[in-house]
């Protein structure tokens, strides 16, 4: 499953390798896209500095 | 060339002949005994036994006219702006490289999906094909997001707008969204909030109105230009997402029907693209402030007469928004 980490700092991002494949590491804000086991979405959670986690969803074109 | 040709009856021995003296393109499965083929000869074909019909295979056009009249853009042409030097992100299902309108202004390009870099649903093309008759000279930042299923990941689209932030776009276009309820603060919403400190961000409201809060993120962003669609009537379409008596978005309206071709074309997704190349009109007056070109396009509107978080501030202007541009 594909999930939106907010977290405190970019140190952080070395903890959720361990959990799955970093798909984006945002340069603007503090936010990473992961690629990661549905058995790991709590234990992400967890990590100390991850501040909120949510499922990354599916847009539609708007015609 | 190409023709669309109808047989007595498609046998293989017809098929045969067809074959003989032409390309055979399509077999179509919606409509009997019709094939769609390229030849050189087309004479011989229509003296063939069996042929009953021939007709050229028409091109079909964008027709905008009557839109870029009730906007005011050919004013803002006539007065000599066309989006020059202005990049905008086309953040959808890329752009068709054969389309000779729009191929040539593409300036850089990528593919968030992992399929290659074609546009498997024709939206992106559309989309981009909307913007370079608003705004001419314009270029183009690809960013292919939406897949041959329709739909796009969040993530890849976080991924393409921090792409084309990072790239130099101007303004960015997007023409799809998130169905849900967001008060502005999702990561998504948040990223094109920063991201507009850089570009002009311009979103679909989304299809799901007449329900209150039904806008898609990330047209929920504070800083992104929310864009609901206007029925010819004058009316807001009934489709066209709204926000609430307490959320006020769409931010404002554009025309969001036109015809393709045979084809009507309607959605927010239509009306976001004349309000991103609106914007890159303007720009290409006055690229010094981003913001104050925010603020004309939003000062401007007309009040149709509906409530704030149905129209937002109403429908663009384009030649009264260059005015309040090149008076300050």
């Amino acid at each position: 499953m594909r999930l939106i980490v907010r977290i405190k700092e970019k140190s952080v991002v070395n903890e959720l390798r361990i959990f799955g494949k970093v798909l984006y590491v945002s340069e603007l804000t503090n936010i990473v896209g992961i690629d990661t086991k549905v058995e790991d979405a709590a234990k992400i959670k967890k990590i100390e500095g991850v501040i909120d986690v949510r499922e990354s969803s599916k847009g539609v074109i708007a015609i | 060339m190409r023709y669309i040709v109808e047989v007595k009856e498609l046998s293989a021995e017809v098929l045969e002949k067809l074959k003989k003296n032409s390309r055979i393109i399509h077999i179509f499965s919606l409509i009997d005994n019709t094939i769609a083929l390229e030849t050189e000869d087309i004479e011989r074909i229509k003296e063939l036994r069996g042929v009953i019909r021939v007709y050229e295979s028409g091109k079909a056009k964008l027709m905008l006219r009557d839109a870029l009249n009730l906007i005011g853009i050919l004013d803002v042409h006539n007065r000599g702006f066309y989006g020059d030097g202005v990049w905008i992100g086309v953040i959808d299902s890329g752009i068709d490289i054969s389309d000779p309108l729009v191929s040539g202004s593409i300036v850089l390009e990528r593919d968030f999906t992992e399929e290659g870099m074609y546009d498997p649903i024709g939206h992106g093309t559309i989309m981009a094909r909307i913007l370079k008759v608003v705004a001419p000279n314009i270029s183009f930042i690809n960013a292919k997001v939406v897949d041959r299923t329709g739909e796009a990941d969040e993530i890849d689209i976080m991924r393409a707008i921090e792409w084309c932030t990072n790239s130099g776009a101007d303004v960015m276009n997007l023409s799809l969204g998130i169905p849900r309820k967001c008060d502005g603060s999702c990561p998504l919403c948040e990223l094109v909030n920063i991201a507009s400190e850089r570009a002009i961000n311009v979103a679909a409201a989304g299809n799901n109105g007449p329900e209150k809060d039904s806008v898609s993120c990330p047209a929920n962003s504070k800083s992104c230009i929310c864009v609901g669609s206007m029925e010819k009537d004058g009316t807001v379409s009934n489709y066209s997402s709204r926000g609430s008596p307490d959320y006020l978005k769409p931010d404002i309206i554009a025309p969001g029907c036109i015809r393709y071709g045979n084809f009507k074309l309607e959605g927010t997704s239509i009306a976001t693209p004349f309000v991103s190349a609106f914007a890159a009109l303007l720009l290409s007056a006055d690229a010094s402030d981003k913001r104050r070109i925010i603020d004309a396009i939003l000062g401007t509107a007309e009040d149709k007469g509906f409530p704030k978080w149905v129209q937002g501030h109403g429908l663009i202007r384009a030649s009264k928004a260059l005015e309040v541009i090149l008076c300050d």
